[in-house]
């Protein structure tokens, strides 16, 4: 039968593609499940070879600072973020700037290594966001790069060059989901540079100046890092939260903040997301579940418990988990729904440093418990944890939808997730006997 | 399996089997690594099969093959154990894989250009059949097309995947996977036609 090829019906296309496909030689499959187990308990937390970046949403954490302090020059807010920031087991790790760290290459953004290169359609397959371009400056079209990155949440950078130096970025746009559990990017500071308050679209922004290193990573456990000479400008929309570098003007930044808008062409092409940690988990999707007695048995400090509110009795779970040394999770269960907490109340020990991940314009208060120096922090957010080698080893299971409360005493540092108020939170915090 | 009316009949997992295997996550979740191992041990072969298919390289592909458990024991919290484990692994491996792919493509890029003028013969060590000559042959052929061209080609008639659980394993709409296969094919038979001129023949006897 002599059919042009063209002409031949998919399913005659498809049967013969079946059939050939069928008779595919495939090489032996090896030993995986071995393998897996084998890496899985030698390093039970470990991300797969390190790939898995340490460096964490810092930079959004940024916008922490404006609900806390009205004045920010560069030393003060330096001291008072390092002072604040970390309770005990507890770090909340706020990004800053650095300027002139010294193994870095002032190399424009298209480095090399940067993988994940592509195109804007395809790069919003693979984000569950409509990727938003801006229209100011009239003169800037499309991207001339965009590259996709998946580290840990989809993020897009979407790159325009200066027309006359096309390896020099004019103008950088990063866009992630606010969601996402980690984010990549992550500036180290040494020292701050001037964080400023701003609005996009009336809403808190975060105008950060002056040169600075920008790490990332590149996807297969190598950090680069990349000195960005102009100033950058850091805001949300809703579930998304961009990141404009450039060389403008804050002005001028915030009309191009202000200037995105959604491309018709990619509306249909958004991946759907996977589902997200965000809504509260049921508690019984937690593991490790232990009797009052047994977690005791695990640590050898006194598991405290809250006498307040009256009555508030043992709590209905508990949990250990293994992060390096055990964190006792105990919760306390809504009467009306069992399957889902009302309070949290976590105890951990400096072998586990827990790092706060704020991936939402929230607050973040200084308060105190006992005299000792606590944080209130309102809102969705993520908390992950490394242990002491610096490798993350659990993203967080927010088990109730409220606010967080974070104190050290003793040596032990408590984390208490509950929807009260501050004042009644702090009560509980003051009634662990 | 597509019955005639173009419905799935069957979309891999049995109402027995899915119990069984939420079971296990279950356990999983809980810490018993037995139960873990034999999910892994379930779901290997086709997890391995399909980052072979996409890297061509037998090492790298146990590579991700071994990172997608991993990754996915660490994420099992917000896995939804009433679905089928499956497509969500072959979801991580999909994404591993791309990350993977994307700085390799560069140079493999180049490469092909360089010997896209003939198929690059099988060598063979043992026997081989016809048959598996022209796999290996279609193989290459679809190498030739994007990425995301790939993924369903190799998803549906090389791993013979439902549409609905390809959907659940490159996250996008059902309609999607649709208009993505039929890309797909038009652009092999392109490919086919060009390059693979043996492979036409054979497929019109």
């Amino acid at each position: 039968m002599n059919q042009s090829p063209h002409e031949q019906p998919d399913e005659q296309l498809e049967q013969y593609l079946r059939d050939t496909a069928g008779a595919f030689h495939y090489p032996p499959t090896p030993d995986i499940a071995g393998a897996v187990r084998q890496r899985l308990a030698h390093d039970p937390g470990q991300r797969s070879r390190g790939r898995h970046s340490q460096r964490r949403l810092a930079w959004a954490a940024i916008v922490l600072l404006l609900g806390l302090v009205s004045s920010l020059f560069v030393p003060q807010v330096q001291a008072f973020v390092r002072s604040i920031f970390r309770i005990g087991a507890i770090e909340i790790v706020v990004a800053t700037a650095t300027p002139g760290a010294s193994n870095t290459t002032p190399s424009p953004l298209w480095d090399p290594r940067l993988r994940g290169q592509t195109t804007l359609a395809e790069a919003q397959n693979e984000v569950s966001f409509p990727i938003k371009l801006p229209t100011y400056p009239p003169d800037l079209g499309r991207p001339n790069r965009v590259f996709v990155q998946d580290e840990a949440g989809p993020l897009v950078i979407l790159g325009w060059v200066e027309a006359d130096q096309p390896d020099q970025p004019r103008i950088v746009l990063y866009e992630m989901s606010t969601n996402t559990a980690q984010n990549v990017i992550r500036k180290t500071t040494e020292q701050t540079n001037v964080l400023q308050a701003t609005r996009v679209h009336g809403r808190e922004a975060l105008w950060v100046r002056g040169p600075h290193i920008l790490e990332f990573s590149d996807g297969r456990g190598t950090d680069l890092a990349r000195l960005v000479e102009g100033d950058v400008l850091i805001w949300e929309e809703g579930p998304v939260t961009y990141r404009l570098e450039s060389k403008l003007t804050l002005e001028e930044a915030v009309k191009v903040a202000e200037s995105l808008t959604q491309v018709p062409e990619l509306t249909g092409l958004m991946a759907t997301p996977l589902p997200l940690p965000m809504t509260p988990v049921p508690i019984a999707g937690l593991a490790g579940e232990r009797t009052l007695a047994e977690a005791q048995g695990e640590v050898l400090y006194k598991i405290r418990l809250p006498t307040y509110p009256q009555g508030i009795g043992e709590p209905d779970r508990v949990f250990v988990q293994y992060l390096g040394s055990p964190i006792i999770i105990l919760a306390w269960l809504q009467p009306e729904d069992k399957t889902r907490a009302r309070m949290v109340l976590y105890q951990m020990t400096y072998d586990v440093i827990g790092e706060k991940s704020v991936s939402s314009l929230e607050m973040v208060q200084e308060t105190t418990v006992n005299g000792n120096r606590a944080a209130w922090v309102r809102g969705p957010h993520f908390l992950s944890f490394k242990d002491r080698a610096g490798e993350t080893n659990m993203e967080e299971r927010r088990l109730v939808d409220g606010n967080v409360l974070v104190w050290e005493e003793d040596g032990v540092t408590y984390r208490l997730e509950s929807s009260l108020t501050l004042d009644e939170a702090v009560r509980v915090a003051e009634s662990l006997r | 399996m597509i019955s005639g009316s173009g419905v799935q009949v069957m979309s891999g997992y049995e109402g027995g089997r899915q119990v069984e295997e939420a079971e296990l996550v279950n356990r999983a979740r809980e810490g018993s690594d037995a139960a873990w191992h034999s999910l892994v041990y379930a779901h290997q072969e086709a997890i391995f099969r399909l980052t072979y298919l996409l890297l061509g390289d037998r090492d790298e592909a146990e590579d991700v093959a071994q990172d997608t458990f991993i990754r996915a024991f660490h994420a099992l919290g917000t896995f939804d154990e009433t679905r089928p484990l499956r497509p969500w692994l072959l979801a991580i491996a999909t994404n591993l894989v791309r990350n993977r792919r994307r700085s390799l493509g560069r140079y493999l890029a180049a490469m092909r250009r360089a010997i896209q003028a003939e198929p690059p013969p099988v060598t063979t060590l043992g026997e081989r059949t016809g048959q598996e000559w022209e796999a290996q042959t279609l193989w290459q052929a679809v190498r030739r097309l994007r990425a995301a061209e790939q993924e369903v080609v190799y998803m549906r008639y090389f791993l013979e995947m439902s549409e609905a659980d390809m959907a659940s394993a490159l996250q996008v709409a059902p309609g999607t996977v649709k208009s993505r296969l039929h890309r797909a094919l038009a652009r092999l038979r392109t490919v086919v036609d060009t390059d693979f001129p043996a492979l036409r023949e054979e497929r019109q006897s």
